[in-house]
């Protein structure tokens, strides 16, 4: 055990110093085996977990969305009974937007993060561990109301009064609303390690205009999240509130107000939906430089574009209330500010188009996403502007017109994206390269059954069908458009169907990576891969935004980045702090180690949402109980993490 | 970038230690979210009081008697957090103890003084819409104020221990922060729910 001083002068020397791994290995590495699984808080680890556990949520999600295409294939079909279908198209949009679409974000960043800024791990290692475990136990909460017959069944955006006790009398609805906070749980804290991560634990050098886009990206987002998830969960558990107990929030007999439902949730909705498409820009901005040859155009005018889209995100919550008979001035006012996010979108788009231009594609499949990906955006962006519009909104609202909509966005802005870091970041992730044929095979099936299903949802939207209903009348026109999305959805799937096949095929036959197989900037790519425990030997010194191509680029920084030499910090875990402006050394933090505490603590919080939903009062109090002793000791002081007096060690 | 590395000659702090470490950090991240809660659970309360022909309050205003007391309660505490975390930078662990003791039991004064304001309303969680408007409110501050009350004893059981010195002791700057969060946030319950009623 160590004991840690208060001060010391920090070793420099050569990363290839003998024995250097070695020893650095023995202090960081993940014990084999299940105490592993239970207590590892290495990110790499934790990242892989949430990529997976996503995908997971990804195909489920997806398997939902199929059987209801085969339901809506033609008019008048009798495969599923409106009780199914209302439960389906509900777990299909809770899945897809609150289990898989930020999740897999967090699983590039939590994998990525302290990669791309030169530590040794996430600023708060088992707050991390903490997120996964919570992500992974309310995902099984929500998916234990299958089991039981009872999924939530009012839809996504589940509005009262159909979502209250009077209309919705099952455990159906208390399911979403006690899952969603508990998942909201796990995103404030990922929320919270990201935001201290990028202010505290860098490299020297890694100052704020030198951070890969998608750290910009993600810690947006995030800052986002930390204001925007109180909202959701406190709109949820008002509404358990009303359900359980009888108080008044949502229903109009005691004075209740059901419109308030509408406005608490949007004003998480929508700032929800730029958190999960801002870290996924931020990885094409960053994935497109490697694939174009050249550094991003506009780099500071991408940054600025990416905070702003946040910020206005925050003040258009309305345009999902158009047609709620709000007064005429609220409506101009929050379709003025929709139409706004036009601008910082567009820069993005004309910044990444511009990149492609100057630059030298290379045509591998990472960037066949990066091109599909800025296409879905604009058709997703363009529709976008078209419902910001109030009187073009009063037709199309609830019709398939906003199912298209908010597929482009979604799927384009955060699926295609996410593929892209994948076929970019796989040979980081494992040591192996994704297949190119297999890749090409797994584009082309999902770019064009994506948009055979979804373009053609605008134009069935635009004959007049609504959304949410389970089945409609042969004979209005409905029964060719919707068999062709039918087909897209299929074509679709297949495609999902084909990355697997290509990420099992991969990780057995594929070619080895080596540490920098794209001939990439950023300094994710300067340590073998995958990475080793300890990610850097040494702690690199960055003096430009492309670390690995100073050599090429004229006038890309005054000195040179660092990476061969650097600050060792090898008694025991430990990363360097940094000032959070210019990332001059500051501190060396004590890492803490393998924990079973964040563990712990899901086990109590789950035993807690378990009690609360069934109405077993003992259970929920012995499991606050015994969450509040298990905080303490995971918070007790620790001699080896430097956090207790050298007199009382 | 050499020059970074040619300064390292000098020594660098080690550990946690003060404003510079990441559990302070993370502390002021979470009490903003916080934070951001009561601001929503403030947007309903007047989303609710600005609807036409509406009784809002139910009744005369809550009254002050409990939480007059309760807002100097919170003020005193502050300063006593306060004094904890100095006496904790000079190494005064003494007066430490007895400023973490003299905070833990203005906090259980405002525990009580809570639970009897809330038996002494006339009206409940569920007799109307105003009912549960304040209890929630209330009931969501009352909440923290238990955490941070909890939090107190434990540091005091840490000081005891001795486990802190005048370089070591984040959690009680984190006390101090999170007890500065109480009565913010208190002050901002005490003018939503006490005084605004009585402007109209």
């Amino acid at each position: 055990m160590v004991y840690p001083a208060y001060a010391r002068v920090p070793e420099i020397a050569e990363r290839s110093r003998p024995g250097l791994a070695e020893a650095l290995e023995q202090m960081w590495k993940t014990p084999p085996g299940p105490r592993g699984w239970l207590s590892s808080v290495d990110h790499k680890e934790i990242g892989l977990r949430y990529l997976v556990t996503s995908f997971v949520f990804l195909i489920a999600g997806g398997i939902q969305a199929l059987i209801m295409r085969l339901q809506l294939a033609h008019g008048g079909n009798q495969l599923l009974t409106p009780e199914q279908y209302k439960e389906l198209f509900t777990m299909h949009g809770i899945t897809m937007i609150l289990w898989y679409a930020f999740p897999v974000l967090s699983g590039f960043s939590n994998f990525l993060w302290p990669l791309l800024l030169g530590a040794r791990d996430m600023a708060l290692p088992r707050l991390n561990a903490f997120s996964y475990w919570i992500f992974l136990a309310s995902g099984i909460f929500i998916y234990t109301s299958f089991a039981v017959g009872a999924a939530p069944n009012a839809g996504w955006f589940n509005y009262v009064p159909y979502a209250s006790r009077e209309f919705n009398p099952g455990i159906n609805i208390d399911f979403y609303a006690l899952g969603n906070i508990f998942l909201g749980i796990s995103t404030t804290a990922g929320a919270i390690n990201f935001i201290v991560t990028t202010w505290r634990t860098r490299c020297p050098g890694m100052s704020i205009n030198r951070f890969p886009i998608v750290i910009w990206g993600t810690l947006t987002a995030n800052a986002a999240n930390v204001l925007a998830i109180p909202v959701v969960s406190l709109a949820f558990f008002l509404l358990w509130l009303d359900r359980n107990f009888g108080t008044h929030f949502y229903n109009p007999d005691k004075g209740g107000q059901p419109l308030l439902w509408q406005h608490l949730f949007w004003m998480w909705g929508h700032p929800w939906v730029y958190v999960i498409v801002l870290p996924a820009q931020g990885i094409v901005s960053d994935a497109i430089q490697t694939f174009c040859r050249r550094p991003l155009v506009g780099y500071t005018a991408v940054v600025l574009a990416t905070v702003a889209t946040m910020i206005i995100g925050f003040g258009v919550w309305v345009h999902h209330m158009f047609a709620t008979g709000l007064p005429a001035i609220g409506l101009s006012i929050f379709s003025a500010a929709s139409l706004i996010i036009t601008i910082p979108s567009a820069i993005q788009v004309f910044s990444w188009i511009a990149t492609i231009w100057t630059g030298r594609p290379v045509f591998k499949t990472a960037f066949f996403y990066i091109a599909a990906f800025i296409v879905m955006f604009v058709i997703g962006g363009v529709s976008g502007v078209m419902t910001a519009v109030v009187s073009v909104d009063w037709q199309l609202t609830d019709t398939y017109f906003v199912v298209a909509h908010l597929h482009y966005v979604l799927i384009g802005i955060n699926l295609f994206g996410v593929l892209a870091g994948l076929y970019y970041w796989f040979p980081k992730f494992t040591g192996k390269l994704l297949d190119e044929t297999l890749g090409k095979v797994n584009f082309w099936l999902t770019f064009i059954g994506f948009n055979v299903a979804f373009f053609t949802m605008h134009i069935t939207g635009l004959m007049g069908m609504p959304r949410r209903v389970y089945t409609y009348l042969p004979g209005l026109g409905w029964d060719a458009p919707n068999l062709v999305t039918t087909i897209g959805s299929f074509i679709l799937a297949a495609g999902i169907l084909m990355l697997v096949v290509n990420v099992v095929y991969s990780l057995l036959h594929g070619a080895e990576a080596g540490p920098n197989p794209w001939d990439a900037p950023t300094l994710e790519w300067s340590t073998s891969s995958p990475p080793p425990s300890y990610n850097f030997e040494v702690i690199p010194s960055v003096a430009s935004r492309h670390p690995l191509w100073e050599d090429r680029l004229a006038n890309e920084a005054h000195g040179r980045s660092v990476i061969e030499r650097g600050v060792v910090l090898d008694d025991h875990h430990e990363t360097l702090g940094v000032t959070s402006i210019d990332a001059e050394p500051e501190i060396i933090f004590k890492m803490p180690g393998e924990s079973y505490m964040p563990f712990a603590l899901m086990l109590c919080l789950s035993a807690l949402f378990a009690g609360l939903l069934v109405h077993i009062w003992g259970l929920a109090a012995a499991a606050a109980v015994l969450g509040t002793v298990v905080v303490i000791a995971w918070l007790w002081p620790r001699a080896e993490a430097g956090e207790k007096a050298i007199a009382a060690s | 970038m050499t020059e970074i590395l040619a300064h390292q000659d000098r020594p660098l702090p080690v550990g946690s230690i003060g404003y510079m470490s990441t559990g302070w950090a993370a502390a002021i991240f979470l009490l903003i979210s916080e934070a951001s809660l009561f601001a929503y659970l403030f947007f309903i309360y007047f989303y609710f009081s600005v609807q036409p022909d509406y009784q809002w309050p139910a009744g005369s205003p809550p009254t002050f008697a409990f939480a007059a007391p309760q807002t100097a309660l919170v003020l005193i505490g502050a300063a006593t957090s306060w004094w904890a975390n100095r006496s904790a930078a000079r190494g005064e662990m003494t007066n430490v103890m007895i400023a973490l003791a003299i905070t833990a039991v203005l906090g259980t004064a405002f525990i009580v003084l809570q639970f009897v304001d809330w038996f002494t309303e006339p009206f409940s969680l569920v007799s109307s819409a105003y009912g549960s408007n304040y209890f929630v409110v209330s009931g969501f501050h009352l909440a923290h104020f238990v955490v941070g009350w909890i939090m107190f004893l434990v540091l005091l059981l840490w000081t005891w221990l001795g486990y802190f010195d005048s370089v070591r002791h984040v959690p009680i700057s984190v006390g101090m922060l999170y007890w500065y969060f109480l009565a913010v946030t208190w002050i901002a319950v005490f003018f939503v729910l006490y005084c605004t009623p009585r402007f109209a």
